[in-house]
């Protein structure tokens, strides 16, 4: 196995949950969001030569799955909010009625928001770093994070259909 | 820095940790709580956002860059990759890696189970499914036995705690892969073929993990256990609680 190989490998086993989680909240879709996936680690070994920072790898890995996205967001818009069928990962602190109302809130926040929050508690982008990945400034990305969690937190606490968590939601000022 | 700018700075990102919000938390008790509230809230943001992930995905990814980019044939590359992993000889790794193939690409009928050993193609697909193995979900008695049915099988007693019973492609079509927490041996991992094939006896080692064929009734179950001293015994205990429907 060449050095290529084993960094190509090493980076699907690393990266590969990680980008589907991100895809998945893109597309919301679980076969579009698998599609992205593969496509996205294609394109990469298409180009890993080129890499010369083996440790931006993923911010690398990241804006190229974005990139697909948007090219298929152009040719055509995604219809489906594939919510309803989710497999609940287990989560020791958060019930699982918990867990459905903040992906319901999250599945309908505006793409413009909810892209650069998924992108920066998946992959633990700082703002500078996301601004470059969506080419746009410092300034600008921090604005857009502030928003989208005071979305999140506006839109569980005005929203009664939904078992809103005991925390997120709640003024704590 | 004043409380709006630190709660400004914490709402983009709350684990932001400069020296200025250090010396803020410090001395203000209101903003204090504000940062564990935000750290409180991202955790819960973080399971949401953690969907499960396709079982299988890395290896799907590996094999369809493999097909897709490479010029070698992608078996050959796939026994290297594999070939790291699984000590045996090179027609029997052939023959599991059909197995490992069957899996990823949900190809049904890759090879007969006749024709391969089905001690090595169990070990294979435990080997490329190791969140079953180590998966501490509980399934209800009545899919295993709804499962065995399939096989004209019963189940008579009390195998242990159930893990996995589902329906995955192998080698000549669907076959069931089962996952058991016995109170003996841990966790086992039996390998049945499509019902009515039947594959041929064998053994295997490798992945800290041994396999072999055992008959019961007739269908030939792939044995994968930890260590290879205990399956003579769990072959016994299998004939035992696995018996032919009345």
């Amino acid at each position: 196995m060449s050095a290529r190989d084993r960094e190509f490998e090493l980076a699907v086993k690393s990266f590969s949950g990680d980008l589907y989680r991100f895809a998945f909240w893109l597309a919301r879709d679980r076969h579009v969001a698998e599609d992205l996936v593969q496509e996205c680690f294609q394109r990469a070994w298409i180009n890993w030569e080129n890499l010369n920072d083996q440790v931006a790898v993923k911010k690398w890995l990241f804006t190229i799955l974005r990139r697909e996205f948007l090219r298929r967001l152009e040719r055509k818009q995604f219809e489906t909010i594939d919510i309803e069928g989710l497999d609940l990962p287990s989560a020791d602190t958060l019930s699982m009625d918990e867990v459905y109302s903040l992906r319901q809130v999250l599945a309908s926040a505006p793409d413009s928001l909810r892209e650069p929050l998924v992108m920066q508690v998946l992959g633990g982008f700082s703002a500078d770093e996301l601004a470059a990945l969506n080419q746009t400034t410092a300034g600008a990305m921090v604005t857009r994070l502030s928003r989208a969690r005071q979305w999140m937190r506006n839109r569980l606490k005005s929203d009664d259909t939904l078992a809103a968590p005991a925390t997120l939601g709640k003024n704590k000022e | 820095m004043n409380c709006l700018t630190l709660r400004a700075t914490l709402l983009a990102d709350p684990h932001t940790q400069t020296a200025e919000v250090s010396d803020h938390l410090a001395e203000c008790p209101a903003c204090r709580a504000f940062a564990v509230s935000m750290m409180h809230e991202d955790a819960l943001l973080r399971s949401a956002i953690d969907v499960t992930v396709p079982r299988e995905l890395a290896a799907r990814i590996l094999l369809q860059t493999q097909i897709r980019h490479r010029r070698t044939d992608p078996l050959d590359q796939l026994r290297r990759w594999l070939g790291q992993w699984v000590t045996m000889p090179r027609m029997g790794l052939a023959a599991a890696l059909s197995a490992v193939l069957a899996v990823a690409l949900s190809v049904s009928q890759v090879d007969r189970p006749s024709n391969l050993n089905w001690g090595q193609v169990a070990l294979a697909h435990a080997i490329a499914e190791p969140e079953a193995t180590a998966s501490k979900a509980v399934v209800a008695r009545t899919s295993l036995e709804t499962a065995l049915q399939a096989y004209g099988l019963s189940l008579a007693g009390d195998l242990g705690v159930i893990r996995l019973v589902e329906h995955c492609a192998v080698p000549g079509g669907r076959g069931t892969h089962i996952v058991v927490e016995t109170k003996d041996y841990g966790s086992v991992t039996l390998l049945l073929p499509p019902p009515g094939e039947r594959p041929s006896p064998g053994s295997a080692r490798g992945e800290g993990l041994s396999a072999r064929m055992i008959d019961i009734v007739g269908v030939g179950v792939g044995v994968v256990a930890t260590e290879q001293a205990n399956l003579p015994a769990l072959a016994a205990l299998l004939a035992r609680q696995i018996v032919a429907r009345a």
